[in-house]
């Protein structure tokens, strides 16, 4: 059951919904009729739902219609019999009936391992994987069958009844628009796009790419419009993170205000840095000499001492950190498409360490003047 | 252990020397507070350590070698590109690709931020 695959499959333009007139026309059109009506309780898998061993499955999708052949899914069933195989024949070989489709998309989208494959426009799809059902619309890649990744098995059927409402309305102004760009290429680009979480796309051998029309399809190709696109991305948001870089277009020009930005940031730091030294005259912080220690030993051990203080503050400030968590995260880092969004929680404690930092840093001078006294 | 003098005005080698520690310390903490998960980070922590721990060492280490120094052929100078620079700016930036320097540099820059608006509350 091996269905050739290549690199002509991969960028196949050729869509679910052509084949809308030859399924109406099949028998088993009343099966699905059924199908859409009786949810399943577990869906374990899609096959589940067609309540067939995966075999038979794929045996009702070869033999309908001989352009089926052309789906190269099919083979992808060899692999771990998990939900993504199963979710994506059906996913490119299950008519349009529209309720179908939908639960069929949305339950292959679940499958997770396409979750980073979303940068349809027309769908806010950045935010997590309750929006990925939007990935309906992307072509499965034929791969050869290797293992794998098992991303989130259980994640899709945990979210599985949810998501049945909730894409709902997105999923059908979405495929009307996909069945007006049958023929032309395609603007939703895949491969990790930078807007989504490209840890994702580390996490998943294959990622499932959508060529645009009258573009290279080979790997290499493939890849440099990845990774141009990663960059790019990435330069869009410093522009968004630099103050009046919005207007400006241009690699070079919006590099340069980063640039500027970060050499004034520090400049910043340096200058209330001095202001802070000319005003508090206090007892000489002895944070060099006690760094310089002899051994590494005692260095590792003032470390230690040195950052205690400082985090005391923070221990006493915890009931507040989550607030803070909360307006950080929306005010000054707004950046969920780094998905790092445990990095913005790590982000708040300098800020309460810093709030903190004349106050504890008597105390922790006092507290490395003793050490260096003991010494 | 030195203490600040308790006279007048603050002379500008010890406003110089606070300086200089108070931005070591804010920046030190502003790399321990990010953790070790970010690169940028990580190259701050180990740049301030490397330092206080050289720095005696090499301050006798340059005495020594002051005899026989070489005369440094003068370099080609080179333009430098701004990538180039932007590695320069944020720690650890050298041993990235630009891919990932522009990240950290992002996360650099927030933190960054961060710390001058907590200085400035004071």
């Amino acid at each position: 059951m091996e269905l050739p695959t290549g690199p002509g499959h991969r960028s196949s333009p050729m869509r679910p919904q052509s084949e809308d007139t030859v399924f109406d026309s099949l028998q088993f059109g009343e099966d699905i009729q059924h199908l859409i009506s009786v949810p399943p309780e577990n869906a374990s898998s899609f096959t589940a739902l067609l309540e067939l061993p995966p075999n038979q499955a794929v045996e009702l999708l070869h033999s309908p219609d001989s352009t089926l052949r052309t789906r190269t899914v099919i083979e992808t069933h060899h692999q771990k019999p998990y939900l993504q195989p199963q979710f994506n024949a059906a996913n490119l070989a299950f008519p349009t009936n529209s309720g179908l489709i939908e639960r069929a998309a949305r339950l292959s989208v679940f499958a997770g391992e396409n979750l980073n494959n979303i940068s349809n426009n027309s769908l806010e799809t950045s935010s997590g994987p309750s929006n990925s059902s939007a990935n309906l619309e992307k072509v499965v890649k034929s791969e050869p069958a290797e293992a794998e990744s098992d991303l989130n098995p259980s994640q899709p059927l945990v979210s599985d009844p949810t998501t049945v409402e909730i894409g709902a309305q997105n999923q059908r102004p979405v495929k009307r628009k996909e069945r007006e760009k049958k023929g032309k290429s395609s603007t939703k680009k895949s491969k990790s796009s930078g807007n989504d979480n490209s840890e994702d796309a580390e996490k998943l051998p294959y990622v499932h790419v959508r060529a645009r029309r009258g573009q290279a399809t080979d790997s290499h190709s493939l890849a440099e419009r990845a990774r141009r696109e990663k960059i790019n991305a990435r330069m869009k948001l410093l522009q968004e993170l630099v103050p009046g870089c919005n207007k400006i277009s241009g690699t070079a020009l919006v590099l340069d205000e980063i640039i500027n930005h970060v050499q004034s940031l520090q400049r910043q730091v340096e200058f209330l840095s001095m202001r802070l030294a000319a005003v508090n005259p206090r007892i000489d912080f002895n944070l060099d000499s006690t760094l310089a220690a002899e051994g590494g030993s005692l260095m590792d051990s003032n470390f230690p001492s040195m950052v205690m203080p400082l985090t005391w503050p923070e221990v006493q400030v915890n009931g507040n950190r989550q607030n803070y968590q909360q307006q950080w995260h929306f005010d000054a880092v707004n950046q969920p498409v780094w998905g790092r969004e445990e990095d913005s929680y790590n982000f708040i404690t300098p800020e309460n360490s810093l709030l903190s930092y004349d106050s504890s840093a008597n105390s922790a001078s006092l507290h490395s003047n003793q050490l260096k006294m003991e010494l | 252990m030195r203490r600040a003098s308790t006279l007048g005005p603050p002379s500008d080698e010890e406003i110089r020397t606070r300086t200089r520690r108070i931005r070591i310390v804010s920046y030190s903490s502003m790399a321990f507070a990010v953790g070790s998960s970010r690169a940028w980070s990580r190259a701050l922590v180990l740049k301030i350590r490397n330092r206080a721990r050289f720095r005696g060492i090499l301050r006798n280490k340059c005495l020594a070698s002051k005899k026989k120094r070489v005369i440094k052929r003068h370099k080609v100078s080179r333009e430098m590109s701004k990538t180039d620079m932007l590695r320069r700016l944020v720690p650890g930036g050298a041993g990235m690709g630009i891919c990932g320097l522009l990240e950290e540099t992002a996360h650099y820059m927030t933190c960054l931020a961060t710390q001058v608006h907590e200085i400035d509350l004071e």
